[in-house]
This record gives structure tokens, sequence and C-alpha cells, in this order.
């Protein structure tokens, strides 16, 4: 018996010691979670702190921000939170700075998740002004009029030179971010590219309506384009697909229009049913590649255009479907993509998507410590740390070539600069679409892309993308709706498009019916009067 | 190691002395102290992660705005509740939450208990120890993983199982994009997955059957068949009982990453599920009340199930879980 307990007690000590170690490191990990119950108190005591004059000068000058991480950091630059430009940014601006990175396609889970649990960074940033009013609503970001006119010089002038941004960063009646002019380019966004070199081996036209379209999908389809004697190729793939096919008929997924003076909500318009019709004969007649659906990740349509079993790309007019043809003509020198005009439908002709002028929302953190250094930092960022985070560093990224900066070298560029640009959150730059070939790389690919880039650039902005109103309502009741709707919505179009008996018609008949099932027609009534009330701005 | 045990020595006298004045508890939690010790770390455990959060629920009967934290946000009473069972989601979700379940009820729960029966009668324990192993490593895969490896096992295009298909002249299939095929690849998915490391349990318990009583079967003339209908399931009966119950919890629940990682808008009517509805109307879409009132009303129906399971299992006359 006496045995036994000594032997107990032996066993028992050092299990209960590992676990105590294995306990106290579960706790640490575990408070974050655990302290989201303390945000309240916390939040309102450093809010009553931020009204008074300029005790911030004694504070030290350290700012967080946010900061989408696309996995563009490659592991000997360090990483999002860590690098030479943010050790860059330390130095020359003289704010310590913080990067809080949060995963690209998760950024508004991440945020919210951060916010909720009193951990958001003070500088909080997205390019949805959608998002950017949901923080408004919910009341977690501050309003910036008073540090604009008190802290600023650069923005202050900044946004006095360009009145008509105004409109995109106020809400209720009070500036709540700042935001810059978006340059040429990144207004552009969708685009749509075609094989020249199929079209001239199958003496077709380049199409101009959505029906030649048709049809030329149908010859690539059949005419053997790729040469390899199999009937292998598709016609066309992409990873903007919905939006493109809504585009080309004056119409999307997310947006209000304007149809005789009402507010009406895009899925809701007839030009929808046609879109779904239009997408329903492509993928009935086997003129897109049939997995689109499941393809989450684009990697399917990705694969198919870069190695040249594709025809036609719903892509971007630039960004990632120029890596793409960069790919396509390292595998294939002879390929010739190009972009294509978008094609006109029976309702006229639309540009594909286009962002508004506005470019990054940036947002104050309702708890920041000390908004007087982040706004020292904005102007700082406005003043000379945009041109370097774009750029990189002359001699070292680029040479200045008749005052347009030209890369030296398209690799080093890429792995080195390309990250740092997010990080310049505001950026008053100019930029015309030659400049895209001026500043691109010398060696011969980065100019032909640099060139096809440039065309493509001026092929996007010549149409316009349909925008009844300059920006959106933000009402909550309309914004919950919206959320609820565009997965009926986009449910109903998977089902019209892979279903041979469920036509475009009952499909916009059944759309409209959830439309209003879901409270549609008081949504239209508060947009109605949103719309009256602003007009005026617009 | 001597004064411990002198220590402990010492109790009996001790506590016979006290038995007047000190309540039972106390003396039996002296007596096991270190075993109850051993308790704490979970004991803390539970009470930190599993209890702590619990509070959290009242945001269900509130109007939870970030800027006013769980406290400071308005009671709204019953309203989250109202506006969830008049929501047209709710129904679907709520659907296709049970129907899901019922599916891996029905044909995955099964699965695992013929599996391990199946490796119960393998003579060559080598072999066995093998095909144990191989059966299990899917389980320790991430969803993330499995699922792409299902997307593309069964793509109409590229996938192996369309080009079986076609080699009998059958049309490719595009499972994941069928409202019809959409949950059979989700349960087939669960089993790839899990099934394996399902038997761990039931050979485990298959292994305290008596040998005896399968030589005396054997001896009355039982063939093998018979000998596993009389003497092994009957062997495991209590395991399967208790098992279910547990399954039972989990009706209300559909694990999210597999949902989630296999799901896409072509089978959005049948494969939204509660856990994905509230990551997207509550994580996303900033809904957190709307969604904690969806939560609270899964984990209420969930327990119901369990305890009615447990009783249900309590009359046929197995041990349940309490």
């Amino acid at each position: 018996m006496n045995l036994n307990v000594k032997k107990w007690a032996a066993a028992i000590l050092p299990l209960c010691l590992s676990a105590a170690v294995l306990f106290s490191g579960c706790s640490k990990s575990g408070t974050p979670a655990n302290g989201s119950t303390a945000t309240v108190n916390g939040s309102t005591a450093a809010s009553t702190a931020s009204s008074q004059g300029d005790k911030y000068d004694s504070l030290p000058k350290d700012v967080s921000i946010s900061m989408f991480d696309r996995g563009q950091v490659s592991s000997d630059e360090g990483t999002y939170e860590d690098n030479r430009w943010v050790k860059w940014i330390r130095e020359q601006s003289g704010i310590n700075l913080t990067v809080v990175p949060v995963p690209r396609n998760q950024a508004q889970d991440k945020l919210n998740v951060l916010i909720a649990s009193n951990q958001a960074p003070d500088l909080i940033w997205e390019y949805d002004r959608n998002y950017i009013g949901n923080l408004v609503s919910q009341g977690v970001i501050q309003p910036l009029d008073d540090y604009i006119d008190k802290y600023s010089t650069s923005y202050k002038k900044y946004l006095q030179e360009n009145p008509d941004l105004k409109p995109y960063i106020t809400f209720d009646g009070k500036i709540y971010a700042m935001t810059t002019r978006r340059t040429i380019s990144s207004i552009a966004n969708h685009g749509i590219w075609i094989r020249q070199d199929w079209l001239d081996k199958l003496k077709l036209k380049t199409p101009t309506t959505i029906e030649e379209l048709i049809a030329v999908a149908q010859a690539f389809k059949d005419g053997d384009p790729d040469g390899n004697g199999k009937a292998d190729t598709v016609p066309i793939v992409g990873y903007t697909t919905n939006d493109v096919y809504a585009a080309l008929f004056g119409t999307d997924y997310y947006d209000w229009y304007l149809q005789d003076g009402q507010m009406k909500f895009g899925p809701t318009l007839d030009n929808f049913g046609d879109a779904l019709a239009a997408e329903k004969t492509i993928y009935e007649q086997g003129l897109a590649d049939k997995e689109y659906f499941t393809d989450n990740d684009n990697s399917r349509a990705k694969q198919l255009w870069t190695t040249g079993k594709a025809g036609i790309l719903l892509g971007q007019w630039g960004n990632m479907t120029t890596s793409l043809n960069r790919d396509l003509l390292t595998n294939d020198p002879n390929a010739k993509p190009v972009p294509l005009e978008p094609v006109a439908t029976k309702y006229g002709k639309f540009g594909l998507y286009q962002e508004t002028p506005a470019y990054i929302y940036v947002t104050f953190n309702k708890d920041m410590k000390n908004p007087k250094a982040a706004m020292e930092y904005l102007d700082w960022l406005m003043d000379k740390g945009w041109f370097t985070l774009t750029n990189g560093l002359e001699g070292v990224h680029y040479k200045l070539a008749n005052g347009v900066p030209q890369q030296l070298d398209a690799d080093k560029f890429a792995k080195e600069v390309k990250y740092a640009n997010e990080y310049a959150l505001l950026k008053p730059a100019v930029e015309k679409p030659e400049d895209l070939i001026v500043k691109a790389a010398q060696d011969p690919l980065s100019q032909q892309l640099a060139k096809l880039e440039a065309d493509s650039l001026q092929i996007a902005l010549k149409n316009k993308f349909r925008r009844d109103i300059p920006y959106q309502p933000n009402i909550t009741e309309i914004n919950e709706l919206k959320s609820s709707f565009l997965k009926t919505v986009l449910d109903i179009r998977a089902k019209t498009v892979t279903r041979k008996d469920y036509t475009a018609e009952e499909a916009l008949a059944d759309i409209r019916k959830e439309w209003k099932r879901l409270g549609g027609d008081q949504a239209e009534q508060l947009a109605q009067d949103w719309y009256e009330k602003n007009k005026a701005n617009f | 190691m001597e004064s411990t045990a002198g220590h402990k020595a010492s109790i009996p006298t001790e506590a016979a002395g006290l038995a007047a004045q000190k309540p039972r508890w106390l003396r039996r939690l002296r007596k096991d102290q270190y075993l109850y010790l051993m308790l704490v770390p979970v004991m803390l455990y539970f009470i930190l992660f599993k209890y702590a959060p619990l509070f959290g629920e009242v945001m269900a009967f509130k109007n939870y705005r970030l800027s006013e934290g769980i406290w400071g946000s308005p009671w709204v009473g019953l309203e989250q509740f109202r506006k969830l069972f008049t929501s047209p989601d709710f129904v679907q979700i709520l659907r296709n939450t049970l129907l899901l379940n019922l599916y891996n009820l029905l044909f995955a729960f099964p699965v695992p208990i013929v599996l391990a029966l199946m490796l119960n009668e393998l003579r060559s324990e080598v072999y066995k120890r093998v095909l144990q192993n191989l059966l299990y490593i899917p389980h320790f895969m991430s969803w993330i993983v499995l699922g792409s490896i299902v997307i593309a096992v069964l793509s109409p295009s590229t996938g192996i199982v369309n080009a079986v298909l076609k080699f009998f002249g059958v049309e490719p299939i595009y499972f994941m994009a069928s409202t019809f095929w959409w949950p059979i690849s989700f349960v087939g998915s669960s089993i790839w997955r899990d099934a394996g490391f399902g038997t761990i349990l039931y050979l485990a318990a298959m292994a305290s059957v008596n040998p005896q009583l399968y030589e005396a079967a054997a001896i009355d003339g039982a063939s093998r068949w018979r000998q596993i209908w009389h003497v092994t399931l009957p062997g495991i009966r209590s395991t399967i009982a208790i098992l279910l119950v547990l399954q039972m919890g989990h009706m209300m629940d559909v694990g999210f990453e597999q949902v989630y990682t296999l799901q896409n808008s072509a089978v959005g009517s049948v494969s939204e599920v509660i856990s994905t509805y509230v990551y997207k109307r509550g994580i996303v879409g900033l809904q957190y009340s709307y969604t904690t009132a969806l939560g609270l009303f899964q984990s209420v129906v969930s327990l119901i199930l369990v305890v009615a399971v447990n009783r249900f299992i309590r009359a046929m006359g197995e041990r349940g879980l309490w």
C-alpha cells in the first residue's frame, strides 16, 4: 500500500507540473479572446481624453496601421510587419509605425474581429466605401473634421483643391475618412482579353457585339485555333466573369440604378435578366470552362489562359492579368493576347467595372491614442512618402526619364518594391497611359507587356461603367437586405446557368419575387428618399 | 517522498478524530487530493474557454454595436429571435443543417463499425496495422487541403471519377455544382476523412470482448458471421450507444471548414448551414446579435437532443452519458 502511494506521488508530480506549464501557456494566448468583454470601459476612457487640446505633444509618436497581406513579401525581404520599407518609414517620418497585416481575401472579417476584441490598429483602411459606412454605423471610427483642421497642412490643402472627393468621405455630414484621387490606372479595373493570333488564324473579325463574341467563341471551340489537332480549347475563361457579363448589359450585383427617376437595385433590372441569358447561352454551348463555379481560387482559369488553352479572358485590364500574360508569353512567345473593347448589347455599349475616383479610405479608430501623430504621418505620406513607396529608391530601383520614374530591373522591382505600394495610403499622383511604357523596365518582355497595358488601359477607360449615382446610400436596413439578397442572387445565377430546365426569364421573376419578399419595396423607398435628399450634391 | 508517505499514513488517525466536525466531501477531497489536483487544469480550461464565453450569449437579447460593447448595447428582448424565425433564410439553413447531419447519421455513422468489424477479422497483424494507419491518415489533414482534393477528384473534365465514368460511357457529372450530388459528395468526403479514425474506439471495445465467448460460440458450431452477430456486436453495443449520443449533440452543427471549402454558389440552396451562415452574416456582415441568437437557438436544440437520446438509450438498458 505504502509503496503504491509513493509510486502515485512520483507519477503525479511531474504530470501536475507539466499540466501547470501547459495551462499557463494556454491562458496567455487566451487572454485576448477573453479581453473582448473589457472593450467597453477602455474605449470610453480613451475617447474622452481625445477631446482635450494638444496634450498629444507629450505622447510618444506611435501609430499603428492595418495592411492587406497579399503574400507578396518574400521571406528574405521580411514580413509585412517588418521589412525595409517599414524601417524606412520609421526613419524618414519620425513616426514609430506598427503594421497589423490582415489577409487580403478575408480583410473585412479579420478587421471586424480585431475591432471587436479591441485590438484594431489606429488607422483602419479599405477600398470599399460600404465597409467604411458599416464602421460608421457601428461607431468604431471617429469624425476627422477637427483633426484635419487643426493638425493637417498637406491633406487640408489637398482637400480644398479636390472638393469633389468630399462626398465620398462624408457620412452623416461629417468627414470620417481620408482619401486621395485614384490615378487612371487604378480607376480602370476589369478588362477583356482575346488571342489576336487565334482570330487571325481562323480569319475572324474582332467581335463588337455580344452575338459576334459568341460566334467567335464558337469558332474558337470548333476551329482548333492552337493547331494541336485536338478539340481541347476552352473559348472563354475568367476570374471576373459574373461582373463582366452584368456590366456589358449595364447593370451589376451590388449597386442602385436610376430607372426613369426611380431607384432600382441592379439585379432586379431587365438588364440583369438578359445578362443571365447571355451567360447561360455561353455556358450551355460549351463556350466557357464548365467548372468555373467550383473554381474558387480561379486556378483553372489562370492555368487555361497561361498554357494557351483559352481564347478569351474575362479579367482585369492589367494587374493580375498582366502577370498571367507574362506567363502566357513566357510559355508561348508567339501568343498575341490583346485587350478587347467591351462588346455592345441591346442596351448599348458600357464599360466594364471601374472604380469611383476615391482611392483608399483611411479612417481613425475611435480609441486611438495619438491622432496628431497619425495626421503628421499621413501628411508626410502625402508630401514625400508615397513616391518612394510606389517607385522605390532612385538609382536602386528606378531612374527618372522625362520626370517619370523608370524601373531599372523588373524582377528586382517586383521583389523589393511592389509590396510597398499599399503602405502609401494617400497618394496624390497623376498619371497618363503612356507613362506605363516609360515606367516599365527595359527588357523586351516588360516593354511588350507595358505596351499591351497602355492599350488596355485606354480601351478600359473608353467606355464608362454604368453608374447612375456617384456613390451608394449607406443605410443600415439596405445594407442588411443587400447582404442576404446577394446570396440569393448568386444562387439563382448559378442555377440559371447550370440548369437546362430553368430559363433566365424564370430566374429574373424569381429574383424579383425574392427581392419583394425580403423587403425590397421598403428598401426602394428608403433609397428613393436618400436620392431626393442628396441629388443636389451629385 | 518519505515525508509524503508519512503524512499520508497519519491521515486515518487524524481523520477519525475529526470525523464528527469535517464534512464528508472535505475528507474525500483530502484523501484524493492529488487526483483532484490533476483535475484542476481541465476544470480551469472548461471554465475559461467553455463557460466564461457563455456570458457573450447576452448579445442575443441586445442590439450589439461594436462601439458600445456587450454591456453598453441596448436591450431588445426577443427582437433578434423574431427576426430570425421570420427570416426566409432560417428555414433553409435549418433544413440543410439537419439534412446533412441526418445523412451523416444514416450513412457515415455505421461505416466505422463495419470497418472495425472487418479489421477485427483480419488474421495478419502486420497487414491490419498498415491498413489501419492508412485509413487514419486523411483524418490528420485539414479540410482546406482535403476540400481541394475532393473538388479535383470530382472535376468533370480532369477528375478521376469522371474519367472512370467516361470509360463506361457515362456522361461526365458536375458533382460539386449539382444540388443532387453535392450532399452525396459531402457525406462521402466525411466518410473518407473520419471513418478510419472512428474505428479506434470500436477496435478497443472489441479487444476487450472475452475470448472465451468466441471459443464457446465456436464449440457450439457458430460460423464467423454468427460470432460477429452474437458476440462482437453485443460486445460493442454500449460503445455504439455512447457515440450515438455524442453524435446527436452535433445534430445542429455542421463543421464549418468542411462545408465552407466544399460549397459554392451553384449549390447554395443545399449547402448553406448554420455555421457558414453565422460566419457570413455575423462576422463578415457585422450582424453579431442576430447570429448570436441563431447560435443560441442551435445550442438549445442540441442540448434537448442530447438529453432526449440519452434518456432513450438508458431506457433501452444501456449506460448513457450520465
